[in-house]
């Protein structure tokens, strides 16, 4: 088992004083929305494999699929599906 | 790593005792070759195992990675004078060490140092996998880009200009296409080449923005003097991500550095208003957003996309599950029907071997040994094989094609309910077919908890060789409920596998599910040459491994059977009859005599050997016999403590092998065992009450 640090952060506590006016989160996005990612808010670990995926601030997303099974979302020509939980905790900035 | 010699067989066989090349080469031995080691990683879905496929053929060897539950496959291919000694890292997004795939591709190339890293990269993605190289290069490597799949991307309207590509990155840049062999002998130059410093390869470094730089080049400064063995840029840069391994690296020689690292990284994340891995990865990704719109050019419309037409389908709200269970029918029509053939063919052949050896040998105990034992033994899981090749045949034939991340993503919400993950779906359901492949199947699970604990409930899941044993039993017991008692061990089976899943969920890893990510690569033909050499790969290796713990198995049974000398096969004065008697008074609450005691302690080589034994034990006349000793309630508890009591021999040799712990396979045979009796207590108590 690895150790676990004090100080490495648990689940990010979400910042109250970001400002979120017009950001939403993937999975209230319509089918075929475009948008681009401008926060993440999740783990470390999970962080990392998202980045790794391409899913950063600044990218952008159109959202193939949207059902009860999860969000399936166009991220640089790559299809990701997310479940529910993962993508209600990235927000994206919609583009009209 | 265990460094074979560089004068062997090309065989790569250890048995291999009639090659004229290894005798041959034992008189004169070969010149020994330069070696080099190299390290060939990439994405997920980038075409990485066909390409290691076709730069080493069938030269292959799997292993484990040292400790790990990650498969380690390595090949070899000479060239050029040259012993190239490839081997194939798991595929990774990137290395920042949260999986177990990444710690084990990050730890090889920091303490192996391969001369060369071989980064696979789809030419028509490459914003997305240029970011694993940009990690590579901080880490010191010397890498050589295989721009993959150039055939796809040219047929989507990309053009990459790979010169400039190659000065922009500081690496070779070699186009391929996997799937044709083409590039390989480019690749293969390029490789020798770097490794004898003929072709230069220095690696871009990200250059971030101020701020950062002065973090990186604060704490560099100190490490250098402190940690030689690692590049320190690296580690700075790390250490600013928190990176937990390299904390612990570092902490053990300068405990000071991580005060300093945590200071810098707290001011960098308040300025910034973001995560560090945030900012880091966008600086990174800025890079690459500079270089690709340098070098890629985007002519013509692309052509309408299938995948996307197949996905609207596959994905519907509706039509999602019946076409997965319609697919999963395919499977297993073609599995268990079109392997029948086969399977007869090896079960004839065991017979004709046992009837060879019986009338053969004269010593009766060895005849018996061998017959009993031995043939016996192993032809009752040989049988299997064909229906396991054919099956990791449709399985890879599925994987490749890219449909068992969509089938995943549908089940994640019904799976997650009951602690387990997406992709546990595919092994529990292969597991009704036989639980050797299901345990096998996880291996495509990433995250290590959820993989133990689907492999801890697949056995749970009725195989086809319990069927023999429920369908005489409900037969002779229940008439007319016959189906219904048959549907109802189904129906118990699952919801057992489900129960136990949420109960070691919950006492062993607190209610944890790691979070649902897939990505869904493009529909594509799978050819034939690599999924047959899939199949056959992990068939062999379920081969060697499994075979040498069945045999052993094998010979304990039919001693407990046969011995002391002298005795009548399983009777009641053998070892077996003993053992069945003496643990009568256990079973005697649920209404089991010696004898079914005793062939049940036979089902432990494979399910529907408790049959054949009841049938040796008894006189062959089940249908009298049998209610003459049971009541239809302790048959009922029979029939469930047949469906739950410990895996089979193959099952557990899989077991132990998969995840390499011999703890967790004696946790899986106890809990099973505990679990079975318990229930069947429980049927038998209630149904003596109601009835």
């Amino acid at each position: 088992m690895r150790k676990r640090f004090g100080w490495t952060r648990k689940l990010q506590e979400f910042p109250k004083e970001k400002h979120l006016g017009g950001l939403i989160p993937l999975i209230n996005m319509p089918k075929n929305g475009e948008g681009i990612v401008r926060y993440i808010w999740a783990g470390r670990g999970i962080i990392n494999r998202l980045l790794g995926m391409g899913i950063r601030p600044g990218a952008k997303v159109k959202v193939l699929e949207n059902s009860m099974y999860g969000v399936v979302i166009l991220i640089n020509g790559t299809k990701i599906g997310l479940c529910p939980r993962l993508a209600s905790r990235i927000y994206v900035e919609q583009a009209w | 790593m265990s460094r074979k010699p560089s004068r062997k067989c090309p065989s790569n066989s250890k048995f291999c005792l009639i090659c004229p090349l290894r005798f041959f080469r034992k008189i004169f031995p070969a010149k020994p070759a330069r070696k080099i080691v190299i390290g060939v990683i990439g994405n997920p879905n980038v075409g990485k195992s066909t390409l290691f496929n076709e730069l080493t053929g069938a030269k292959q060897y799997v292993a484990n990675w040292p400790g790990k539950t990650v498969e380690k496959k390595e090949g070899i291919r000479f060239w050029k004078g040259c012993e190239l000694h490839f081997v194939d890292l798991p595929g990774t997004y990137s290395l920042s060490a949260s999986s177990l795939d990444e710690l084990v591709s990050r730890e090889f190339i920091l303490n192996e140092k391969p001369d060369v890293i071989i980064d696979i990269v789809d030419a028509s993605n490459l914003e997305r996998h240029l970011y694993l190289f940009l990690e590579l290069a901080e880490m010191g490597a010397r890498i050589i880009i295989a721009l993959n799949k150039i055939d796809i991307a040219k047929a989507k309207g990309i053009q990459i200009d790979v010169e400039k590509l190659s000065k922009l990155l500081g690496t070779p840049v070699i186009s391929t296409v996997a799937t044709r062999g083409e590039g390989i002998s480019r690749l293969c130059d390029a490789i020798v080449g770097v490794a004898l410093g003929t072709i230069k390869s220095n690696p871009v470094l990200v250059k971030y923005s101020e701020d950062v730089e002065e973090a990186i080049r604060l704490l560099e400064e100190k490490i250098r003097q402190k940690i030689e063995k690692h590049p320190s840029r690296w580690i700075a840069i790390r250490l600013l991500l928190k990176d937990r391994d390299v904390i612990n690296l570092v902490s053990k020689v300068a405990p000071e550095i991580i005060k300093e690292a945590e200071k810098l990284t707290y001011r960098l994340e308040k300025k910034y208003g973001q995560p560090i891995e945030t900012i880091i990865a966008e600086q990174k990704y800025r890079l690459i957003e500079k270089i690709v719109s340098e070098t890629v050019k985007y002519v013509g419309h692309p052509i309408l996309d299938i995948t996307d037409l197949i996905d609207t389908v596959v994905l519907n709200k509706y039509l999602a599950i019946p076409i997965f269970i319609s697919i999963l029918w395919a499977i297993f029509l073609f599995t268990f029907d079109a392997a029948t053939f086969l399977v007869e063919g090896i079960d004839f052949l065991f017979e004709i071997l046992a009837d060879f050896a019986r009338n053969n040998i004269p010593n009766e105990l060895i005849a018996s040994l061998i017959t009993d034992g031995i043939i016996a033994g192993l032809g009752s899981v040989l049988v299997f094989v064909p229906n396991i090749f054919f099956l990791f045949l449709a399985v890879s034939f599925l994987e490749d094609s890219g449909y068992f991340a969509r089938a995943a993503f549908i089940f994640d919400r019904i799976m997650r309910k009951v602690g387990l993950h997406g992709k546990s779906v595919i092994p529990l359901i292969l597991g009704l077919g036989c639980n050797v492949p299901a345990v096998m199947a996880t291996r495509g699970i990433e995250s290590e908890e959820d993989r133990l604990l689907t492999i801890a409930v697949a056995p749970l899941i009725p195989c086809s060789a319990r069927f023999p044993v429920f369908i005489l039993l409900a037969g002779i017991f229940f008439g007319k409920m016959a189906a219904i008692v048959m549907l109802s061990m189904y129906l118990l089976g699952f919801a057992l596998a489900f129960l136990i899943a949420l109960i070691v969920r919950k006492i062993f890893y607190k209610g944890r599910i790691s979070p649902f990510i897939v990505e869904m690569p493009p529909y594509s033909r799978p050819s034939l040459k690599s999924i047959s050499l899939h199949m056959w790969i992990r068939g062999s290796h379920f081969l060697k491994k499994a075979g040498g713990i069945i045999f052993l198995m094998s010979i304990i049974i039919w001693f407990l059977a046969s011995m002391p000398p002298g005795v009548e096969f399983g009777g009641p004065e053998s070892y077996a009859g003993i053992i069945g008697k003496s643990l009568e008074f256990l079973f005697k609450p649920l209404g089991f005599d010696w004898r079914i005691v005793t062939a049940l302690i036979f089902g432990f080589v494979a399910k529907e050997v408790v049959i054949d034994s009841l049938g040796v034990l008894l006189g062959q006349n089940l249908e009298e016999v049998l209610p003459q000793i049971l009541t239809p309630i302790s048959a009922y508890a029979l029939m469930v403590f047949v469906l739950i009591y410990t895996p089979c021999i193959a099952t557990i040799a899989t077991i132990r092998s998969e995840t390499h712990s011999w703890k967790w396979t004696l946790f899986v045979v106890a809990y099973e065992l505990i679990l079975a009796y318990l229930l069947a207590f429980l049927i038998v108590f209630i149904g003596n009450l109601i009835f």
